[in-house]
């Protein structure tokens, strides 16, 4: 369960950094979160989960969303 | 051992993210990435000894160690408090330069 | 741009290996975990802070110092993002599209989950911020979901949602959030005072609690508000200042 997590985890991140569109890559960095805070509960480490889950999924989120609606949404290069 | 490696490969596709991405917000990703690498390493590592949340009281049973967790609560604040200044700063410099790509806009500075 | 997207990926690699060179073998080493702290924590650490969540037991307790410390750099994170989204600039490339960016937020379904979900949300994260010293939680989560609950308002305001039914649910104007953190943050200062008076041994304010006769668990309470009003009040002030930025 832990490694099946984790792989997901990577493949997310990876899409993250390899995907054109860079709100996609928010939204997906959102799921990695998510993922990752599942994991923690399953790690016995409620607190960090609390703070996962808080964080990732909802702050940075929006402040990800922010900066892509502020300047631009595709990556050029 | 699998779950180790799958960390450090997070954490390695962070960092050749960070070194390879010219978009400054993917390099904000990538920050963001190594810090949840770090964080999942530190969790896992130290849930390795126990098999009960650090909570006294409850059901019997091992405490998982909670001083990892009691740091990497505060790196998760941190992380987010980075991730912060770091896009607030691309917005600055995309409303002065009209660019995100880090190689254009090391010409732009450059050129004034 | 051939060259240098070759110059690219050659950095790349070179910096994954020089990187998987240095961190493997320590990521990968199979030491065993020590397991003192722990021991330690489980025997002496509801005496010594009066907390039965031992992560709360650490960082108010123990290491309340560093708590502090951390404060100061959120604060002073804070303090730079919001200066930079409101100061004002040269703007050559952006702004040609401002007025279509917010217009994919005004949908029904956003109006009724976001109206519907904010109290719920924000009484979530004041029992996460009231009770970690005994459950899950703390000032940092408590003070996150609180800031959660507050952007939920926010997005509700800017489409009509619950402002429409209670203007007093909008009160939340960025002066009174500003001044929250501020108060929130002297508290933090003012709780540690009894910490500096015991010196370097700040855990004993459990001590010090019983011997004025109140309860040991107190200071961790009284951190575990004034933080999660600081770190609430702070991050709901940054993404409010996001989410309305551009509204004028």
């Amino acid at each position: 369960m832990t490694e099946l997590i984790l792989f997901l985890v990577c493949v997310g991140s990876a899409y993250a950094l390899l995907s054109k569109d860079l709100l996609h890559g928010a939204i997906a960095l959102s799921a990695t979160s998510v993922l990752s805070a599942l994991l923690f509960f399953i790690l016995k480490a409620p607190d960090v989960a609390i703070t996962e889950a808080a964080v990732g999924a909802g702050v940075s989120t929006v402040i990800f969303v922010w900066a892509i609606r502020e300047t631009e949404r595709k990556d050029r290069s | 051992m699998i779950a180790r490696s799958l960390i450090l490969c997070l954490f390695i596709t962070g960092l050749v993210g960070l070194t390879t991405r010219r978009n400054l917000v993917k390099k904000a990703y990538a920050l963001s990435i190594m810090n949840s690498a770090v964080v999942l390493l530190f969790v896992l590592e130290g849930s390795g000894i126990g098999d009960k949340a650090p909570l006294l009281g409850g059901s019997p049973g091992v405490f998982v160690d909670p001083v990892p967790q009691a740091l990497m609560l505060t790196a998760i604040v941190v992380g987010v408090c980075v991730s912060a200044l770091a896009l607030t700063i691309a917005y600055r410099l995309h409303r002065i330069y009209g660019t995100l790509d880090a190689d254009e806009l090391k010409r732009l500075v450059g050129h004034e | 741009m051939t060259g240098r997207r070759t110059m690219n990926a050659l950095g790349g690699a070179i910096a994954a290996v020089l990187s998987l060179a240095a961190v493997a073998p320590i990521v990968l080493a199979d030491a065993p975990w020590p397991r003192a702290a722990r021991d330690l924590l489980a025997t002496a650490g509801l005496e010594d802070t009066g907390a039965s969540n031992l992560v709360s037991a650490i960082y108010l307790g123990y290491r309340a110092f560093d708590t502090l410390g951390e404060t100061i750099v959120l604060l002073a994170a804070l303090a730079g993002s919001v200066s930079l989204i409101v100061a004002e600039g040269s703007s050559r490339g952006a702004g040609k599209n401002l007025a279509d960016k917010a217009k994919p937020l005004h949908t029904e379904i956003v109006n009724v989950i976001a109206g519907k979900l904010a109290p719920i949300v924000l009484l979530f994260g004041a029992y996460v911020m009231l009770y970690g010293h005994s459950s899950p939680g703390g000032g940092f989560q408590g003070g996150v979901v609180l800031a959660s609950g507050i952007i939920f308002i926010a997005i509700g305001r800017r489409s009509g949602g619950l402002g429409r039914i209670d203007p007093s649910l909008t009160a939340f104007g960025h002066a009174s959030l500003a001044r929250i953190e501020a108060a929130a943050f002297s508290g933090i200062l003012l709780l540690s005072f009894p910490g500096v008076g015991r010196a370097v041994e700040a855990f004993r304010v459990a001590a010090w609690n019983r011997g004025l006769g109140i309860p040991a668990v107190s200071t961790i309470i009284a951190l575990n508000v004034a933080i999660g009003l600081k770190v609430g009040a702070g991050v709901a002030l940054m993404c409010v200042l996001m989410l309305g930025g551009n509204d004028e």
